[in-house]
């Protein structure tokens, strides 16, 4: 496949360009993939620079990534979440172990833009009726009680919780555990896999891995900034990675793909496309 | 007296078996902290029951059921737990590997009545119950504490606000599709980026058709069109339209036609599903039973931000060669409607051209015929344009201008061929700086 000549996609960066002109407007950085986004929240500073005390880099999502692959012949899903990145290789930069932030990893059936099918609560399917007012997903009556907004019934079945946590009082010590919580079928029958940061950790047919990586995310942000400082488009090039040489703690999770199919009820509602998004939460105590 | 409550614990053990009936299952079993490249790989292998949120139920057992006579240090509990915990459900793969790893832990004592926390009581505490049932109590007694001497934080994985007793997580950041959230939250809004994407983060991917998130990813999309339309097809690219709109179920405000350009899910240039449905809701969409590269899931190695760019910015339909009187009326200026040359400017409309290269190949109706057109090629059932960017590059100055829709600036593999910018040969990088192994756990490269 012939490479493309960058000067004919060059009014494309103007799209990233154009964001970065804008939130300069209001006094926030923006950058690509999530890296350092919300900027309110983890980054408040100009990438590149380092965080700011009061921003939240633990809770920072990166990348999110979803792929299937084959493990002799049984189907596996790998979710992988990135975050607190990039990172340059020096200063030496490690995994934030911090055991305030819940990291999750959130599958769901898919819908399309709103799901068209759902368990309506008793068991059985219903169709979601056409969008209404103050019902844009549609709703759907079931066998007994009111109707039901579609998008509220739009739930995960599958939620895969993970948490970091020190080893006793050794904070130089760190380990990681990953719950899978939903209402899908446990792909293990402990439903939580757990040891320590920058190792394999297995548990029958789940693996679990979290540790500093390289960033794999790829994107010419020189170009990019550049472009930003004086409007110019011959900055962009395919031929620079600004992640080249930079880490990330990446959080990677291979399960067999039945993890991800529902028991308790008489779904996954169509075929085997899923959907797939992380969160994270930092824990705040009482008020 | 140590035999005596070793006895006494042991006839205590029914109750706390019952009692300990909810914590989580693993424990790693093998010293920690290697180093950062792909290390040792450890079996966890301990399984147990589901767990529930918040602390161990395992209370209630009176302190002299778990008072095993075990002195509250690494010596005592390594004695006790390597003698209890054995074969499969041993914890340490001996008495050294147990001493080294406690002692780094550096756990706090507590003391031997405690049955949850992290603390050497605890482990001690329910390896005296794993000598009645040791399937079940020696995860809780062994390194990670099996969710029980868990050190992990045992606030249930739920979001919600403090309240004046009790505190709970809250939302900080959310993902799904790479550069959704980034770039079309919050341009053009007059209530900010920092607010608008405080906003996005809080909210769900089921909220984002319906309210603020979907009104704005889709008002972002028309600024930059606005912005960059002029630029596009000065560089003879042709931008899908933001002023044509159609209606799309489930999405609250008219979809611009760049949103209900089409993909199939696995290809961004095939037909089937609308593009909106690639951003909204703001997730992967993922069909596990078909091949996974962007967009349909996303491997490390995929490049992603090109691909979204081109389905968001141009009009697809022209990717393949195969001009359409709908990619005609989606030009709504006459300035859009000029370059494609498949199409003709009416004066007050774009439609298509009464020689459009469709018109040119459709009429050629065999094999044949087709084959005799050096601008056209026999799809298998009809004849249709050669798309610009199968024109090989050496031809193109020449060649590529005489073919419909073409011109020499979109041959040779240059015009909005997002099969290859999915490839990732767009305008950023085409691959990361190192080689990613995607057969091998855990795919991500060790670090610089």
């Amino acid at each position: 496949m012939q490479a493309l000549r960058p000067k004919l996609w060059a009014p494309l960066v103007l799209v990233l360009g154009g964001a970065g002109a804008f939130a300069a407007t209001q006094g926030a950085p923006v950058e690509a993939a999530d890296h350092n986004d919300p900027p309110n929240r983890v980054h408040s500073t100009a990438f590149g620079t380092p965080r700011a005390t009061t921003d939240d880099g633990a809770s920072d999502i990166a990348d999110v990534f979803a792929w299937n692959r084959d493990v002799s012949g049984t189907q596996h899903t790998v979710v992988a979440l990135s975050f607190d990145g990039p990172n340059p290789a020096t200063p030496a930069f490690a995994l934030p172990c911090d055991p305030d932030v819940l990291y999750q990893i959130h599958i769901t059936a898919d819908g399309g833009v709103c799901p068209t099918m759902m368990d309506d609560g008793t068991g059985t399917i219903g169709t979601c009726s056409a969008p209404a007012t103050g019902h844009p997903c549609g709703q759907v009556t079931p066998a007994a009680g009111s109707p039901i907004d579609c998008a509220s019934a739009f739930t995960d079945i599958q939620t895969i919780n993970v948490r970091f946590a020190h080893v006793g009082s050794a904070t130089s010590r760190c380990l990681v555990e990953a719950q899978f919580a939903g209402a899908g079928s446990a792909p293990i029958s402990a439903n939580t896999v757990a040891g320590p940061i920058e190792t394999n950790i297995v548990n029958g047919s789940v693996m679990l891995y979290a540790g500093l990586r390289d960033d794999a995310f790829f994107f010419d942000l020189q170009g990019f900034h550049d472009t930003q400082t004086d409007g110019m488009l011959s900055h962009i090039m395919h031929t620079r990675d600004s992640f080249a040489g930079t880490n990330t703690p990446v959080i990677v999770i291979d399960f067999p793909t039945s993890a991800i199919t529902r028991s308790t009820h008489a779904l996954p509602p169509t075929g085997s496309v899923i959907r797939v998004w992380a969160s994270t939460s930092r824990y705040r105590p009482h008020t | 007296m140590k035999h005596t409550k070793l006895l006494l614990g042991a006839l205590a053990i029914g109750s706390i078996a019952v009692a300990c009936n909810n914590p989580p299952a693993t424990d790693a079993g093998m010293p920690g902290d290697a180093g950062r490249d792909t290390g040792p790989t450890i079996d966890t292998g301990v399984g147990d029951s589901g767990r529930d949120t918040g602390p161990s139920t395992d209370a209630g057992n009176d302190a002299f059921a778990v008072d095993s006579g075990v002195t509250l240090d690494c010596a005592g509990y390594c004695t006790f737990i390597t003698t209890t915990c054995t074969a499969a459900n041993a914890q340490y793969t001996d008495m050294a590997d147990c001493m080294t790893r406690c002692t780094a832990a550096g756990w706090t004592a507590g003391v031997a009545t405690d049955t949850s926390g992290n603390t050497l009581g605890c482990r001690i505490y329910h390896a005296t119950a794993a000598q009645a049932d040791a399937a079940m109590h020696c995860p809780h007694a062994g390194y990670i504490g099996g969710g029980v001497c868990t050190p992990f934080r045992t606030t249930a994985p739920v979001e919600g606000t403090p309240t004046a007793t009790l505190g709970a997580y809250v939302r900080v950041d959310r993902m799904g599709q790479p550069a959704v959230a980034t770039a079309l939250i919050g341009p053009g809004l007059a209530s900010g980026v920092g607010a608008a994407k405080d906003a996005y983060n809080d909210s769900n991917p089921t909220e984002d058709a319906a309210i603020a998130s979907g009104v704005q990813l889709l008002t972002a999309i028309g600024f930059y069109h606005q912005a960059l339309d002029a630029q596009l097809i000065a560089a003879g690219l042709t931008p899908c339209s933001v002023t044509h709109t159609f209606p799309v179920p489930g999405v609250p405000v008219p979809v611009p036609a760049c949103g209900v350009q089409h993909y199939d899910g696995t290809d961004l240039t095939a037909a089937g599903r609308p593009v909106v449905s690639l951003i909204l809701p703001d997730t992967l969409r993922l069909d596990t039973a078909a091949a996974s590269h962007f967009p349909n899931g996303r491997t490390p190695t995929d490049a992603v931000i090109d691909p979204i760019l081109s389905v968001l910015l141009l009009n697809m339909s022209l990717c393949a060669g195969t001009p359409t009187g709908a990619a005609c009326s989606a030009h709504t200026t006459m300035a859009m409607c000029t370059p494609d040359t498949n199409c003709t400017w009416t004066g007050t409309a774009c439609a298509p051209a009464a020689t459009s290269s469709v018109g040119v190949c459709g009429a050629l109706a065999t094999m044949a015929t087709c084959g005799g057109n050096a601008h056209c090629t026999w799809t298998g059932t009809a004849c249709r344009p050669v798309p610009c960017e199968a024109i090989p590059a050496a031809a193109t100055a020449a060649a590529c201008p005489t073919f419909p829709g073409c011109s020499a600036s979109l041959c040779g593999g240059a015009r909005c061929t997002a099969g290859t910018l999915g490839a990732g040969t767009g305008l950023n990088p085409t691959a990361n700086d190192v080689t990613l192994d995607l057969t091998t756990f855990p795919f991500f490269a060790p670090p610089h």
